[in-house]
C-alpha cells in the first residue's frame, strides 16, 4: 500500500465535509450560486448549491473517502475534486470540467465514454427548447451515459437530467431507462455472484444500485411525462436510498477487498475474522443482497412500490414495461441474495492481511461504513428526510417516508426470534457443538451462482446464447489502456460541442 | 384493549403457524406414503425427528463453527418473522402493519440465503423466489381482478411444493443435530408461510366475524383451507419428488407468476 502525503488529510477533509453538509441538510438551509473568476472562454465558473446538490456531494464524498482509503494516491484525490465540481457544477462547462478531472481516476475508457455520451446529450437538450422528442433522446442518452458512469457522480447526473429534462420528454421515453434500470440492477446482481474476488463483488453490488437509481429515474421522469407525482415522487425516493447504498454499502465490500488482502471467493484461506469486524461485513452482506432490513431490500421495496400504483392510466406497452421491470427486480433481488450467501461463506473462511499505513484505518472504516449502512437500513424514513426539498423541488409533492414497512419491527421480530432460538439451543446443549478438524481448507465455498440462460433458455436455444455471448465477449479494440489519451480528448471535443450548441454558461 | 386483543392474536397465529407448519408436513408425508401403497408413517412423525435432533448434540468444522452456529439460527428467525407478518386467521394482528407481502418474502428469501449459507450449497430454489417476489407484485395492485390473485396462489402453492433443496425435501445431510433441527423447522415454516401467503388474498381474513369470539371459528376455517389446498396438491400428484420436476416446478411456477402481474396490472385500478 503506498502512502503518499495528503491522501489521510483528504479522507479526514472529506468526512469533515461530509459532516457540514449532512448538518447543512439537516438544519433545511438556503441553497445560493456564485461565480468564481476563473472558467474558459472567460466566462467563469458557475456552481450552485442546492438540496440536490447536498443530498449528493454526501453521497459523493463518502463514497470519494472510501475510495481514497482503498487506493490512496492523487488520483484519487483528483477524482474526488472532480466529483465535487461536477456535482455543484452551475452549468454544462464546470460538468465537464469536473468529469474531465474524474478521468485521473480509475475506469477512464468508461468515464471517457460516459463523458462523451453526457455532453451529446446536453448538446441535443440545448439550443433553444427542445421539442419532445428531442428532450426525450437526449434524456435517454444522458442517463445511459450517466449508469455507464456509476457511483454516487452517476447517480447524481441521473437524477439531475430527470429534473431538467422529465418534465418536456414524451412518457414513451421514460421506458428505456425504466428497463434499462431493471436489467442493469439484475445484471450487477448476477456479476457479484460470479465474481471470483470481493472486489468484483463490488463491482457488481455498485453496478447493482446504479440500476436501481436508474429504474427509480425512470419512474421519476415516466411519472413527471404523464403527470402522475406520486409515483415519480416514490421512484426518486427509491433512487436516493439506492444512490444511499452506493455511498455506504459499496464501500464496505471495496474496503474489505483491501483488508482482507483480495480474497477469492472461491477459495478463501482458512482463518477466522474478529466477531465485529464479522459482524459489520454481515451488515454490508444484507444490505447488499436486497434482503430485510437491510437499505438494498428498502430500496427494491420501495421501487416495486412506484411501478405497482401506476398502472391504469397507461397503455398497454407501458403496462408490459412495468411488468418486465418488476420481473427484473424480482431476479435482481432473488440473484443479490445468492451473491450474498457466496460472500458470507467466503468471508467466513477469510483471514486478515497485514497492514500498514493508511491501511490501519480499514477495520474502522468498515464500522463506520456498516454503522451508516445499519441505520440507513433501519430508518429508511430518515434518508428521505434528508433528500426531502430535492424530492419537492422535482415532483413539486411531498411523500412521506416508506409508509407500509417498519425495518426496525422486522429487525426486532428477527432479533426476538434469534434470541428464542438460540436460547432453546443452548439450554439444550450447554457445552456447545463438537468441533471436527477442517480438511482441505475447511469447509467448501458456495459455487457461482449460474448465469439465467442456463437455467431459463432450451438446450438449443442455450447453444445460440452462447455464441452470442462469445461474440459480446470479444475485446473492443478502441479505445484500450495503450490509447488513454483519448479519453481527455473525448472531454475536449465535448467541450467544444457544447460550446457549438450554446449549451455552456 | 383493542391492542392487548391484536398482540394476543399474534401469539395465536405465531403458534399455529408453528404448529400448523409440523403438521402439515407430517400429513402431506402420510399422504405421500399411502398414495405410494406403503405404510404411512404417524403424521406426528415430524415433530418426534425434531425431538430426537434437538436433543443430539451438532458437529461442526472448525473453520466455520460461527456461521454453522449463526445460520440455522438466522433462518429459522428470518421464516418464523415471515410467519407472523403474513395475514393469517384474522386481519388483526398486532406486527401486521410492519411489512406486506413483499416484505414476506424478502424474509424467505433472507432465510433460504441462511439455509445455503449455513449447509454450504449452491442456489437450487432461486428461481421459485423470483416466482414469488413477482407474484406478491400481483397480489399487491390495488383494485386488480381475482384472477391474478388466483394466479399467484397458484405459483405461490407450485413453489411451496418445490421446497427450499433441489436433492433432498427434509434432510439437511450436511449439518447435525441441533442445525439440522433448525434448518428442518425453518423449512418446514416456508412451506406454511407461503400457503398462508396463497390463500390469504382469495379468502380473506376473519371468516368467523371480527372480535375475539369469531377467533375459533375462523381458525377453523382458515387451517382448513390451508390444509386442503395442500393435500390437494400432493392429492393432485403436482407435489415435485424429483430435482428436475422440482425445477420445472418453480419454472412453471415463474411464468404463472408472470401471467399473474400482466393481468393484475392490466385489471388493476392504479394511484
Amino acid at each position: 500500500v503506498t502512502r503518499p502525503n495528503g491522501s489521510a488529510f483528504l479522507v479526514l477533509l472529506s468526512l469533515l465535509a461530509a459532516l457540514a453538509v449532512l448538518g447543512w441538510l439537516l438544519v433545511g438551509g438556503e441553497g445560493g450560486a456564485v461565480v468564481l473568476p476563473v472558467g474558459p472562454f472567460g466566462q467563469g465558473m458557475r456552481l450552485a448549491f442546492n438540496a440536490l446538490t447536498g443530498f449528493f456531494l454526501l453521497v459523493v464524498l463518502l463514497e470519494g473517502a472510501a475510495g481514497i482509503l482503498v487506493r490512496p494516491g492523487w488520483r484519487g484525490m483528483v477524482g474526488l475534486a472532480g466529483a465535487v465540481l461536477a456535482v455543484v457544477a452551475g452549468d454544462g462547462f464546470v460538468v465537464l470540467i469536473g468529469l474531465g478531472a474524474t478521468l485521473a481516476g480509475p475506469g477512464r475508457r468508461r468515464r471517457g465514454i460516459a463523458l462523451a455520451g453526457i455532453a451529446v446529450a446536453m448538446a441535443l437538450a440545448s439550443g433553444g427548447a427542445p421539442d419532445g422528442d428531442r428532450a426525450g433522446a437526449a434524456m435517454a442518452l444522458g442517463l445511459a451515459a450517466a449508469s455507464g458512469l456509476g457511483g454516487g457522480l452517476g447517480a447524481y447526473l441521473m437524477v439531475r437530467i430527470v429534473g431538467d429534462l422529465g418534465g418536456m420528454a414524451p412518457a414513451a421515453w421514460s421506458l428505456l431507462p425504466l428497463l434499462g434500470g431493471a436489467g442493469l440492477t439484475a445484471w450487477g446482481a448476477l456479476a457479484a455472484g460470479r465474481a471470483r474476488r470481493l472486489g468484483g463483488v463490488a463491482e457488481g453490488i455498485t453496478a447493482m444500485l446504479g440500476g436501481l437509481v436508474l429504474l427509480g429515474a425512470g419512474l421519476g421522469a415516466a411519472g413527471r411525462a404523464a403527470d402522475l407525482m406520486l409515483p415519480a415522487a416514490i421512484g426518486l425516493q427509491a433512487a436516493l436510498l439506492a444512490a444511499t447504498g452506493l455511498a455506504v454499502v459499496a464501500p464496505i465490500f471495496r474496503l474489505a477487498d483491501a483488508l482482507l488482502g483480495a480474497p477469492s471467493t472461491l477459495r478463501p484461506g482458512g482463518l477466522r475474522l474478529p466477531p465485529v469486524l464479522c459482524g459489520c461485513l454481515l451488515t454490508g452482506v444484507l444490505a447488499g443482497g436486497l434482503m430485510p432490513p437491510g437499505l438494498g431490500f428498502v430500496a427494491v421495496w420501495t421501487a416495486l412500490k412506484a411501478l405497482l400504483i401506476a398502472p391504469a392510466p397507461l397503455p398497454v406497452i407501458g403496462q408490459a414495461a412495468l411488468a418486465a421491470a418488476i420481473g427484473g427486480l424480482a431476479i435482481a433481488v432473488v440473484l443479490a441474495a445468492a451473491a450474498a450467501a457466496r460472500v458470507a461463506r467466503a468471508l467466513a473462511l477469510g483471514g486478515l492481511a497485514p497492514t500498514e499505513g493508511l491501511a490501519r484505518f480499514l477495520p474502522v472504516a468498515i464500522a463506520g461504513f456498516a454503522l451508516l449502512a445499519g441505520v440507513a437500513g433501519l430508518y429508511p424514513g430518515a434518508v428521505i428526510w434528508l433528500g426531502r426539498d430535492s424530492l419537492i423541488g422535482l415532483t413539486g409533492i411531498a411523500v412521506s417516508g416508506v409508509a407500509g414497512y417498519s425495518a426496525w419491527a422486522v429487525a426486532a421480530i428477527l432479533l426476538a426470534t434469534g434470541l428464542g432460538a438460540r436460547l432453546l439451543v443452548q439450554r439444550r446443549h450447554a457445552a456447545g457443538a463438537r468441533l471436527v478438524p477442517a480438511w482441505m481448507d475447511g469447509a467448501p465455498p458456495i459455487a457461482a451462482t449460474d448465469p439465467p440462460a442456463r437455467r431459463l433458455l432450451p438446450p438449443r436455444l442455450l447453444r445460440h446464447w452462447r455464441g452470442l455471448r462469445r461474440l459480446a465477449a470479444r475485446p473492443i479494440a478502441w479505445p484500450d489502456t495503450t490509447q488513454a489519451w483519448l479519453a481527455p480528448l473525448l472531454a475536449v471535443l465535448a467541450g467544444l460541442l457544447l460550446f457549438a450548441t450554446g449549451a455552456g454558461p | 384493549v383493542s391492542l392487548l386483543l391484536s398482540m394476543l392474536a399474534e401469539v395465536v397465529q405465531a403458534l399455529v403457524m408453528l404448529g400448523g407448519a409440523l403438521w402439515l408436513d407430517g400429513l402431506r408425508g402420510w399422504l405421500t406414503a399411502r398414495l405410494a401403497g406403503r405404510a404411512a408413517p404417524s403424521v406426528l412423525a415430524r415433530w418426534h425427528d425434531l425431538r430426537r435432533l434437538i436433543r443430539k448434540q451438532p458437529m461442526r468444522g472448525e473453520t466455520m463453527a460461527m456461521t454453522a452456529a449463526v445460520m440455522p439460527v438466522l433462518a429459522l428467525a428470518a421464516n418464523a418473522g415471515a410467519a407472523v407478518l403474513v395475514p393469517g386467521f384474522t386481519a388483526d394482528l398486532a406486527l401486521l402493519p410492519a411489512g406486506d407481502a413483499f416484505v414476506v418474502v424478502g424474509l424467505l428469501v433472507l432465510g433460504r440465503m441462511a439455509m445455503e449459507t449455513a449447509s454450504g450449497t449452491a442456489a437450487e430454489g432461486i428461481w421459485g423466489d423470483a416466482a414469488l417476489l413477482i407474484a406478491a407484485g400481483a397480489t399487491a395492485v390495488p383494485g386488480s381482478d381475482v384472477a391474478a390473485a388466483v394466479l399467484a396462489a397458484g405459483a405461490m402453492v407450485l413453489v411451496a411444493e418445490a421446497g427450499v433443496r433441489g436433492e433432498d425435501l427434509r434432510g439437511w445431510p450436511e449439518m447435525s443435530g441441533v442445525d439440522a433441527a433448525l434448518l428442518g423447522l425453518a423449512a418446514a415454516l416456508r412451506r406454511m408461510v407461503l400457503v398462508a401467503l396463497a390463500v390469504g388474498p382469495i379468502m380473506g381474513p376473519g371468516a368467523g366475524g371480527p372480535g375475539i369470539e369469531g377467533w375459533p371459528v375462523s381458525l377453523l376455517v382458515w387451517l382448513a383451507a390451508v390444509s386442503l389446498v395442500t393435500l390437494g396438491v400432493t392429492l393432485a400428484g403436482l407435489a415435485p419428488r424429483r430435482p428436475a420436476r422440482m425445477r420445472e416446478a418453480r419454472m412453471l411456477a415463474l411464468a404463472l407468476a408472470g401471467v399473474a402481474v400482466v393481468v393484475a396490472l392490466a385489471t388493476g385500478e392504479g394511484s
